[in-house]
C-alpha cells in the first residue's frame, strides 16, 4: 500500500511536469529571430486562346498502307484545305493542308506553339517508332507549304514548332509517316499534343 | 474591269474567311493572374487561372501542373469544366487549382522523425513549371486505320516559392507522451485499488492497524 502510494504521488509529479511543459511549449516563442526581405511587384496579365481546325481535333490518320516500306505516306488532310496564299495559276486552290491552329484575336501576345508525341505509334505489341512520323509546318498554306523538305520528325518531349504565331493567325501543319520493311500489319495509334505558350515562353 | 475584278476578289477573301471560322473547332484561352506563389510547408495553396473560349463551340478543359512542380505540390484538387463558346478574356472564367506543399526542408531530430529542430541553413526553395488548361481529346476513329488522335493545352509558367520557418527542437510530442503515460499509470493503480469490494479495503486497513497496535503495545513492553 505505502509503495503503490510512492508510485502514485512520483506519477502524479510526472504528469503535472508533463501538463506544464506542454503549456509553456505552446505559448512560449520556439522559432529563431528572423528577418525577411520581400519584394513587391505586379504581374500584367497575360492572356491568349487557341483553336485547332476541326481536321486536326478529329486526328491524324494515314490512311491504309499495303506495301512496305512506305515513305511519307501523306496525312489524309494533308491537301484538302484552302490555300491562302495564290500560287501561280491557282488562285482559288483547295489543296493547301486543313490541319492548322489558330491563335484567337482576343490575346494580347504572339504565341509559340509546341508539339510532342506521347508515345510510338503501338499496335498491341508492335510499335513504329516515334521519328517515323514527321510534321512540317508554316505560317501560310498552299500546294508546296508546308513543305516535306522542311519536315521535323516528332519527338517525345515538347519542341517549339511554330514560333511567333500572331494573335488572328494560323500555324499550318503537314504530317506523313514513314512505314519501315517487316513493320507487323495491324492499327497503329498514338497521342500528339500541341501546346501554345506565350511567345519567348518555354515548351 | 477593275472595279469587277476588286469585287471578286473581295467575295473570295470573304469566302475563305468565312470557310476557316466556320472549321474552327473548340478552342481554349488562358489569363494568367499571378506568375508565382509563395507557400510554407504543409500549407495549403491555391492558384486562380482563368480559362476562356472566344471561339464558337463549347469544350471541357482540365487544369494541370508540369511534372517539375508534382514533387512539391500535392493533394491537387482539379476537376473538368466546361468553357461556354463565345466567352472574352475579360469574361474568363476563375479556376482554382489547389495544392498541398508537403515537408521539403532538411529537419534533425532526436527520435526518428520526432523531437525535430529545423535550422533553415539551406537556401530558400523555388520550383519552376507551367500551369496549363488541356483539351479533353476526341477519340480518333480508328477501324484498321493508323493515326494519331490529338490534344491540345495551353499553359503559363508558375514558381513556386517554399518558406522555410525555423525552429528549435520541439519536445511538443514527448511531453505528451509522458503525460498519457503517467496519467495512465495512475488510473492503473487507482483503478486496481478502487476496485477491491469496501469490505476487502476495510479489512485491509483493520489489518494495518492492529499491526500498528501491535507494534506500538511491544514498544510499551520493552
Amino acid at each position: 500500500m505505502r509503495g503503490e502510494n510512492i508510485i502514485l504521488a512520483a506519477f502524479g509529479l510526472l504528469f503535472l511536469f508533463a501538463v506544464m511543459m506542454l503549456f509553456v511549449t505552446q505559448s512560449k516563442i520556439t522559432g529563431y529571430a528572423t528577418t525577411a526581405q520581400t519584394t513587391s511587384n505586379v504581374t500584367i496579365s497575360v492572356y491568349f486562346a487557341i483553336a485547332m481546325s476541326e481536321n486536326l481535333t478529329s486526328g491524324i490518320t494515314f490512311g491504309n498502307i499495303s506495301s512496305l516500306p512506305f515513305t511519307n505516306a501523306n496525312s489524309s488532310h494533308n491537301y484538302d484545305g484552302v490555300n491562302t496564299t495564290a500560287q501561280g495559276l491557282y488562285n482559288n486552290a483547295t489543296n493547301g493542308t486543313s490541319t492548322w491552329l489558330n491563335v484567337s484575336t482576343d490575346s494580347n501576345t504572339a504565341v509559340d506553339f509546341c508539339v510532342k508525341g506521347d508515345a510510338a505509334l503501338t499496335s498491341g505489341a508492335n510499335t513504329i517508332g516515334i521519328g517515323n512520323e514527321t510534321y512540317a509546318n508554316h505560317t501560310v498554306t498552299n500546294v508546296t507549304l508546308p513543305a516535306l523538305g522542311s519536315e521535323t520528325a516528332l519527338t517525345l518531349a515538347y519542341v517549339k514548332a511554330g514560333p511567333a504565331i500572331a494573335a488572328g493567325s494560323s500555324n499550318y501543319y503537314r504530317f506523313w509517316l514513314d512505314v519501315p520493311a517487316g513493320t507487323a500489319s495491324g492499327t497503329y495509334n498514338n497521342t500528339l499534343s500541341f501546346e501554345g505558350v506565350s511567345t519567348g515562353g518555354g515548351c | 474591269m477593275i472595279k469587277k475584278d476588286l469585287r471578286g476578289k473581295t467575295f473570295f477573301f470573304v469566302v475563305i474567311s468565312v470557310i476557316f471560322i466556320s472549321s474552327v473547332s473548340a478552342g481554349i484561352g488562358i489569363r494568367s493572374y499571378q506568375d508565382s506563389v509563395l507557400l510554407n510547408e504543409g500549407e495549403q495553396g491555391c492558384v486562380t487561372i482563368g480559362a476562356y473560349n472566344p471561339f464558337d463551340t463549347g469544350t471541357n478543359v482540365i487544369v494541370g501542373i508540369s511534372d517539375s512542380l508534382k514533387e512539391v505540390l500535392v493533394s491537387q484538387e482539379a476537376d473538368s469544366k466546361y468553357l461556354p463558346p463565345q466567352t472574352s478574356s475579360d469574361n474568363a472564367i476563375p479556376l482554382k487549382f489547389c495544392f498541398k506543399v508537403p515537408q521539403i526542408y532538411q529537419r534533425d531530430c532526436t527520435v526518428g522523425n520526432f523531437v525535430c529542430e529545423l535550422k533553415c541553413s539551406e537556401e530558400q526553395k523555388i520550383y519552376d513549371g507551367d500551369i496549363y488548361l488541356q483539351s479533353i481529346p476526341a477519340a480518333n476513329d480508328g477501324g484498321g486505320i493508323a493515326g494519331s488522335t490529338t490534344k491540345m493545352s495551353v499553359s503559363r509558367p508558375l514558381k513556386v516559392g517554399v518558406v522555410c520557418t525555423p525552429h528549435s527542437r520541439d519536445y511538443t510530442l514527448a511531453y505528451l507522451v509522458l503525460a498519457v503515460a503517467s496519467g495512465l499509470t495512475i488510473f492503473f493503480v487507482l483503478f486496481r485499488r478502487l476496485r477491491k469490494p469496501k469490505v476487502e479495503r476495510d479489512k485491509e486497513k483493520l489489518m494495518k492497524l492492529k499491526e500498528a497496535i501491535r507494534k506500538e503495545s511491544s514498544k510499551k513492553k520493552r
